[in-house]
C-alpha cells in the first residue's frame, strides 16, 4: 500500500499527473473532458452546456459548514428524547440511547447493535471521517490518502442507512396509535437527528474527493 | 501557457448560515436545559411500594411537576429515600413544610380511593407549605395530610360521643352535595371525640353557628305500630361514612360560623332537628311515639315528640313528652296555650280525625295569652274547638248516649251544626249545647224536632247490642238529626231564638210520636205468616236492595196462630206494590248449595243482617191500576225461593226404591228443565219413595195419567257414554207425557222405558231370534254409514221373538223399503273351510265392539214400497252375499 502511495507521490513531481495540472476539466453531468486552458476556471461544457469547474466550487467551505452543522445538531439529537410513548395516560420519553439500552436489556442484541450502528455510530463516524478528511486537506497531511478516499466512499455508502432510526419511529407512530391505550409519537430529537443525517449527506455530496489528492501537489507547483 | 484566472470569492459563503442556525438552536437548547434543570429533592418514605424510578410522577392538582429519579434505601434500612426531580417552577414552593405522600389505589371496606392510579400507577402527591425556609430534604407521609389550617375554607370541630363509621376523609354533605371532609379526629378525655372538619371555601357561608350536623352514615330505622320511618343518605356515605348538616331557614341570615367553632354532631337526622323545645306533661304516654307523634296546629305540622320521659315525683302527670316545635310556633307559646291529644275517634257520631287513624294520634293546641312559656300540661279533650261561626242552641236529653262534642247535627243527612259541649242539669237531665252554622240557621224554628241519630236504632234485641262493636259504629255515622213537619217546608216560620231549648228524642220513632208531621206519606199494609219471623219494629223493607219502607209493628194473632207484620211503605214507592206482590223475609246471610250445585251465598244489606228485613218481588205482569189499599193483607213468604215457588205446581211422584234422587234434582222434559224436586220422603210402608216436585206452571200439562217418568243416570258402555252430564250434575228425572188427562199424583218407572218414543225419524221393529249383543244405542248401518240407532228392545207379546226397536234418522228413512233386509252386524264373522280358505267379515270397529244392525235394499222394482212407522222386519243373523251387491238408487230426504 505504502509503495503505491509513494508511486503516486513520486509521479506527481515528474509531470502533469492530474487533469488539473494538464489543464483538463471534466463535466459533472456528461463527463466530457474539457480543456481549461482556453477558458476560465469555470466554463461551459461544449456538449451539455453545464458549467464546468476544475474542482467543485467552494467544496471545502460547504462541507465544513455542513459538517459543523451536523456536529452541533448531534448533541440535541442524542441527548433529547426522540420518541414519546403514551401508555394508558402516562407519558414516557426515550432518547436514542434509552432505546438501545432497552433492546440490550431485553436481550435483543441484534436489533440493539443495528440501531446503535445506524443511529449513533454511523453519524458520529461520518462527521468524524469528513472532518478528518477536511483537516487533512487543510493541513496538507499527505499520508493515508488512499485510505481517506476509501473511507469517504464508505461514508457516502452508509450515509443512506443512518435514517433507519427515523424510519423506525415513523413506522411506530403509524402502527402504534391506539388513542388512550397506547400512542407513539416523535419527539424533538427526531428533528435534530434528521438535521444531522441530512447535513452529513449533503456534506458528503458537496465534498470533492479530488481535493484529497490535490494535497500531493506541492504548493509551489500549484502556484506556478 | 495562459494562466487560468483564479477568482477569489469575497465575503463569507451563505452556507455558513446553516451551522449558525444549528449553533443557535444548540445554544438555546443548552440554555433551556440549564434553566429548566430539575431541582433534586430527597423525600424519605417508609415504603417505596408502587414507585418506579424514572417513571413515577410527582403530581400537584393533577399536573405532573416532577418525577422520581432514583430510589435508595436509607442507611438504617428502615426507610427509603426517593430522589425527585422537580420542575424548576416548583423552586419557590419547596419549603420546609411541604408534604409528600404516595397515592396508591386503595380499596377497603371503608373507602375506595386513588382509583385512577390503578391504570397510571401510583404517584407522589404534594401539598404546598407556608414556610419561607427552602428545603430539599423531606419526610413523606404515610397517608394524605389533612387540609392545612391555613387553607381557605371553614375549619371547625365537631363533638361527638361515638365515631361510628366516620373516618379520616369522610365527606361532609349539604343537601347531598359534598362540601367538605373530615380531616382528623382526636379523643378528648376519655369520652368525647373531637372531629376536625373542613368545609370548602365556596360552601363556607352555609355553615352558621346554629347549623345542625348529624352522622349521615348508614340507615336509620325508627318507628312503632303507628309508622316506620326509614332514612338513608347516599350509598357512598353508607360505605364511607359521612356527615350531613343543614341550617334552618330562619338562621340563613345570620353571619357564617367562625373557624374553630365547635358543633355538636348528632347521632342521626332526627336527633339533629332544629326547633323550640317544649315539655308537655301528660297522664299517660299511650299512643305517643318518639319522633313520630306530631304536633299539628290547624292542620299544619309544627313539631314532633322527640322524647318521652317518666316523671318520678309527679303523681298525676307521670309522663313528660319533650316536643320539638317549629321556630315559627314561637309566638304562640304562651302561658294560656292549651295542648291536648287528638285520637282517632270512631263513634256513632262518625269517624273523627280520620287522619289520626292513619297517622296515629297527634297533639294539637289552641293559642292562649300570657307570658311566653315552654312547659305545659296536657288538657283533657272534652271540649272541642269550634272552627265555624254559628248560633248556639240547647238540647235537653235524658241520656247523653254516645254523643260527644263535635258530633254532627244533621238535617236530611247534611251536617248543619255540631255538638259543642254538654253538662248535667240540676235535675240530672243532660244539657247539650250545640251550634248551627250560620248558613243553616234559617232551618231553626220552634217546630224543629230533634232526635238522636246514632246510626242504628238501639232498640234491637239484646243479642244485637252485643254486636254493636266499634267498627259497626264507625260504619254507621251518628249524631243528632232534626226535622220539622213537611207541610211547613217553604213556609215562612218564626225563627228560633238563639239559646232556645229543644227536647232530644231517643230516636226517630219517638220523635214521630211527638210530631206525626215528620213522617213521610205512605201506606200501611199487613203481612201474615205462620212461621216465626226475625223482623222487628224498624226493620227495613227493601225492593232490589233499596229501602222503600219499614216495619212498624209485629203482632201475634192468637186466633189463627198467625203473625201479623205491619209494614209502612213510602208513598213514592207505592207504585211498586200490586195485589200480586209477594213479600218475603230477606234477613241475614243465606248460604245454600252443595258440591253439585255450587255455593250460593246471599248477603243482604248489613242492616238487614242485623235487624231482619223484608223484601218483595213482583211476579208476572204488572197490572197497573190495581192499587193496594191501606191495611191490605199479603202473605209473607219465608224466603225468596218460597216466594218464587208460589208459581210452581206441586206434583207427587211415587218411585220404587233405590232412586238416587235428591232434593233439588232437576226434572226435565226432552232435556229442558221444567222443575225440581222439592222434597223426598218414604211412602207409608217404606217400600217406595215419595218425591214431591215443583213443576213450572207452563210445563204442568205434561203430567198426565200414563206419563212416563224415570230417572236418568250416566251410562257407560262399549258403545259410548250416555248422559255424561248426569255424572257431574247428578241424576235427573225425565218425563214423557202420557195420553190421559192431567194429574198431579204419578207413578215413576224403575228403569227407563224400554222403548222410548222418538218423535223424529222412522221407527221400525226388527224381529230377531235373540238379542245377541245388541243394546240400546247400537248403530244401524247402511253401507257402513250410521243411519240410525237401536232405541230399545222387548220381547214380542207372544215371547217368540225379540223386538228390536230401530230408529232410522229422518234423512235416511227412504232407504228402508218393504223388501229391505236387516241383519245383525255385530262382531266378526269368520267362515273357514278346508278349500275355501278363511273369510273374515266385519262391520265397523264400533259394531265389532258394541254390536249393530245393518240393512240393504234391493234394486229397482224389487225394493218394494216405502214403509210406515212401526213396520216389522225380520232381523237375519247374517247378510247374504247378494244383498251386499244391491245398489238401489233412492233419493234421500233433504
Amino acid at each position: 500500500m505504502n509503495n503505491r502511495q509513494n508511486d503516486i507521490a513520486c509521479n506527481v513531481g515528474q509531470g502533469p499527473v492530474t487533469g488539473k495540472e494538464a489543464g483538463l476539466m471534466i463535466c459533472h453531468y456528461c463527463h466530457k473532458v474539457v480543456s481549461c486552458h482556453d477558458y476560465d476556471e469555470a466554463t461551459i461544457c461544449p456538449r451539455c452546456c453545464a458549467t464546468v469547474h476544475t474542482r467543485k466550487p467552494g467544496s471545502i467551505t460547504y462541507t465544513w459548514a455542513l459538517v459543523l452543522t451536523s456536529l452541533i445538531l448531534l448533541f440535541p439529537a442524542n441527548l433529547l428524547p426522540i420518541m414519546q410513548v403514551d401508555y394508558l395516560g402516562s407519558q414516557e420519553y426515550s432518547t436514542i440511547m434509552d432505546g438501545i439500552i432497552y433492546f440490550f436489556k431485553e436481550g435483543s442484541y441484534g436489533i440493539g447493535i443495528v440501531i446503535l450502528t445506524a443511529s449513533v455510530l454511523v453519524p458520529v463516524f461520518k462527521i468524524a471521517g469528513i472532518m478528518l478528511i477536511l483537516l487533512s486537506i487543510h493541513f496538507r497531511w499527505k499520508t493515508w490518502l488512499r485510505h481517506k478516499t476509501m473511507m469517504f466512499r464508505f461514508i457516502e455508502f452508509i450515509g443512506r442507512w443512518s435514517m433507519l432510526d427515523i424510519f423506525v419511529i415513523a413506522l411506530l407512530t403509524v402502527l402504534v396509535n391506539f388513542g388512550f391505550f397506547s400512542t407513539i409519537s416523535a419527539a424533538s430529537a427526531a428533528t435534530y437527528f434528521c438535521g444531522v443525517v441530512i447535513s452529513t449527506m449533503l456534506a458528503a455530496i458537496t465534498f470533492d474527493t479530488r481535493l484529497i489528492w490535490d494535497t500531493c501537489i506541492p504548493p509551489n507547483r500549484e502556484e506556478e | 501557457m495562459e494562466k487560468p484566472v483564479t477568482k477569489k470569492k469575497k465575503g463569507i459563503s451563505p452556507i455558513w448560515i446553516l451551522p449558525a442556525i444549528a449553533l443557535a438552536i444548540g445554544l438555546w437548547l443548552l440554555y433551556r436545559g440549564i434553566t429548566e434543570r430539575p431541582i433534586t429533592v430527597v423525600v424519605h418514605f417508609h415504603s417505596a411500594e408502587g414507585i418506579t424510578a424514572g417513571k413515577t410522577k410527582v403530581m400537584y392538582k393533577g399536573l405532573p411537576i416532577g418525577f422520581v429519579k432514583e430510589i435508595n434505601v436509607d442507611k438504617g434500612l428502615d426507610s427509603v429515600s426517593v430522589v425527585l426531580a422537580m420542575s424548576p417552577k416548583t423552586k419557590e414552593g419547596l419549603v420546609q413544610d411541604v408534604k409528600f405522600w404516595i397515592v396508591r389505589p386503595e380499596i377497603t371496606a371503608g373507602r375506595i380511593s386513588g382509583l385512577e392510579t390503578l391504570l397510571s400507577g401510583s404517584y407522589i402527591a404534594v401539598q404546598p407549605g407556608i414556610s419561607k425556609v427552602p428545603c430539599r430534604e423531606f419526610y413523606g407521609l404515610d397517608e394524605p395530610p389533612p387540609v392545612p389550617e391555613t387553607a381557605p375554607g371553614l375549619h371547625f370541630k365537631l363533638k361527638t360521643d361515638a365515631l361510628n363509621s366516620i373516618q379520616r376523609g369522610s365527606y361532609i354533605y349539604y343537601r347531598d352535595i359534598k362540601v367538605g371532609s373530615v380531616q382528623d379526629y382526636t379523643m378528648e378525655g376519655s369520652e368525647g371525640i373531637i372531629i376536625n372538619a373542613y368545609i370548602e371555601p365556596e360552601y363556607r357561608h352555609l355553615v352558621k353557628p346554629g347549623s345542625r350536623f348529624w352522622n349521615a352514615s348508614g340507615i336509620t330505622l325508627s318507628g312503632g305500630l303507628s309508622g316506620i320511618k326509614f332514612h338513608m343518605e347516599s350509598i357512598s356515605t353508607l360505605i364511607n361514612g359521612g356527615i350531613s348538616f343543614y341550617t334552618p331557614e330562619v338562621l340563613m341570615d345570620e353571619p357564617p360560623a367562625e373557624d374553630g367553632h365547635v358543633f355538636k354532631l348528632y347521632k342521626d337526622y332526627e336527633a339533629a332537628e332544629y326547633g323550640i323545645k317544649v315539655t308537655l306533661k301528660m297522664e299517660t304516654g299511650e299512643d305517643m311515639v318518639e319522633d313520630l307523634t306530631k304536633v299539628i296546629y290547624r292542620g299544619l305540622e309544627v313539631g314532633r315528640i322527640k322524647k318521652i320521659t317518666l316523671n318520678r315525683n309527679d303523681r298525676k302527670y307521670k309522663v313528660t313528652a319533650h316536643l320539638l316545635l317549629d321556630p315559627m310556633a314561637k309566638p304562640i307559646l304562651k302561658k294560656g296555650t292549651r295542648f291536648w291529644i287528638i285520637r282517632p275517634k270512631v263513634g256513632v257520631n262518625g269517624i273523627q280525625n280520620l287522619g289520626a287513624l292513619v297517622s296515629g294520634p297527634y297533639i294539637t293546641f289552641v293559642p292562649g295569652e300570657g307570658e311566653p312559656c315552654y312547659e305545659f300540661v296536657i288538657q283533657g279533650s272534652h271540649s272541642k274547638e269550634i272552627l265555624k261561626n254559628g248560633t248556639f242552641y240547647r238540647l235537653e236529653s235524658t241520656d247523653l248516649n254516645s254523643l260527644e262534642p263535635g258530633a254532627p247535627i244533621l238535617f236530611k243527612h247534611i251536617q248543619v251544626g255540631e255538638v259543642a259541649s254538654y253538662d248535667l242539669n240540676p235535675d240530672n237531665s243532660v244539657d247539650l249545647v250545640f251550634i248551627i252554622y250560620d248558613r243553616y240557621v234559617r232551618l231553626m224554628n220552634r217546630h224543629c224536632v230533634f232526635w238522636n241519630y246514632s246510626g242504628m236504632n238501639l232498640r234491637v234485641t239484646p243479642a244485637e247490642v252485643n254486636l254493636k262493636t266499634d267498627s259497626i259504629r264507625a260504619i254507621l255515622a251518628g249524631g243528632i238529626a232534626f226535622d220539622y213537619p213537611h207541610q211547613l217546608y217553604g213556609k215562612r216560620l218564626k225563627p228560633a231564638k238563639p239559646g232556645q231549648r229543644f227536647k232530644l228524642f231517643k230516636n226517630f220513632q219517638e220523635a214521630v210520636k211527638h210530631a206525626p208531621g215528620l213522617k213521610p206519606a205512605g201506606k200501611f199494609v199487613k203481612l201474615e205468616t205462620t212461621q216465626p219471623v226475625s223482623v222487628s219494629e224498624g226493620s227495613p223493607v227493601y225492593y232490589k236492595k233499596v229501602k222503600v219502607g219499614e216495619v212498624t209493628g209485629v203482632s201475634l194473632e192468637e186466633k189463627h196462630d198467625k203473625i201479623i207484620v205491619t209494614v209502612f211503605l213510602e208513598k213514592k214507592y207505592l207504585a211498586l206494590i200490586h195485589k200480586t206482590t209477594r213479600f218475603y223475609l230477606a234477613s241475614g246471610i243465606k248460604v245454600k248449595g252443595s258440591i253439585r250445585t255450587g255455593l250460593d251465598i246471599q248477603a243482604s244489606p248489613l242492616a238487614s243482617i242485623m235487624m231482619g228485613a223484608i223484601s218483595f218481588i213482583n211476579p208476572g205482569h204488572k197490572k197497573s191500576g190495581q192499587r193496594i189499599k191501606t191495611g191490605q193483607v199479603f202473605r209473607l213468604y219465608n224466603s225468596l225461593d218460597d216466594a218464587l215457588a208460589a208459581d210452581y205446581v206441586a206434583v207427587t211422584i211415587h218411585f220404587p226404591k233405590g232412586q238416587k234422587i235428591k232434593v233439588n234434582s232437576k226434572i226435565r222434559h226432552q232435556g229442558i228443565e221444567i222443575g225440581h224436586v222439592q222434597d223426598i220422603g218414604f211412602e207409608n210402608h217404606m217400600d217406595s219413595i215419595l218425591v214431591k216436585a215443583l213443576i213450572k206452571k207452563s210445563a204442568s200439562s205434561i203430567f198426565t195419567t200414563g206419563a212416563k217418568i224415570w230417572v236418568v243416570y250416566p251410562e257407560f258402555s262399549l258403545s259410548g257414554i250416555r248422559n255424561l252430564e248426569t255424572a257431574i250434575t247428578g241424576p235427573y228425572i225425565a218425563v214423557e207425557a202420557g195420553p190421559g188427562p192431567r194429574c198431579t199424583d204419578l207413578q215413576g218407572l224403575a228403569a227407563p222405558p224400554a222403548v222410548p218414543v222418538v218423535k223424529t225419524g222412522l221407527n221400525l221393529i226388527a224381529e230377531a231370534q235373540s238379542l245377541g249383543s245388541l243394546k240400546r244405542g247400537c248403530p244401524v248401518y247402511y253401507r257402513r254409514i250410521k243411519v240410525g240407532t237401536v232405541t230399545g228392545y222387548e220381547l214380542a207379546p207372544d215371547a217368540r221373538m225379540v223386538w228390536v226397536h230401530l230408529n232410522i234418522y229422518d234423512a235416511f228413512a227412504p232407504l228402508v223399503r218393504t223388501n229391505t233386509r236387516f241383519w245383525n252386524a255385530s262382531g266378526i264373522r269368520v267362515d273357514a273351510g278346508l278349500f275355501s280358505g278363511i273369510d273374515v267379515k266385519t262391520e265397523t270397529i264400533e259394531a265389532i265392539l258394541a254390536g249393530g244392525i245393518a240393512f240393504a235394499t234391493p234394486e229397482g222394482e224389487d225394493m218394494g214400497r216405502a214403509v210406515s212407522q212401526g213396520h216389522h222386519f225380520k232381523l237375519y243373523e247374517k247378510a247374504k252375499d247378494e244383498w251386499l251387491e244391491w245398489e238401489p238408487a233412492i233419493a234421500l230426504k233433504k
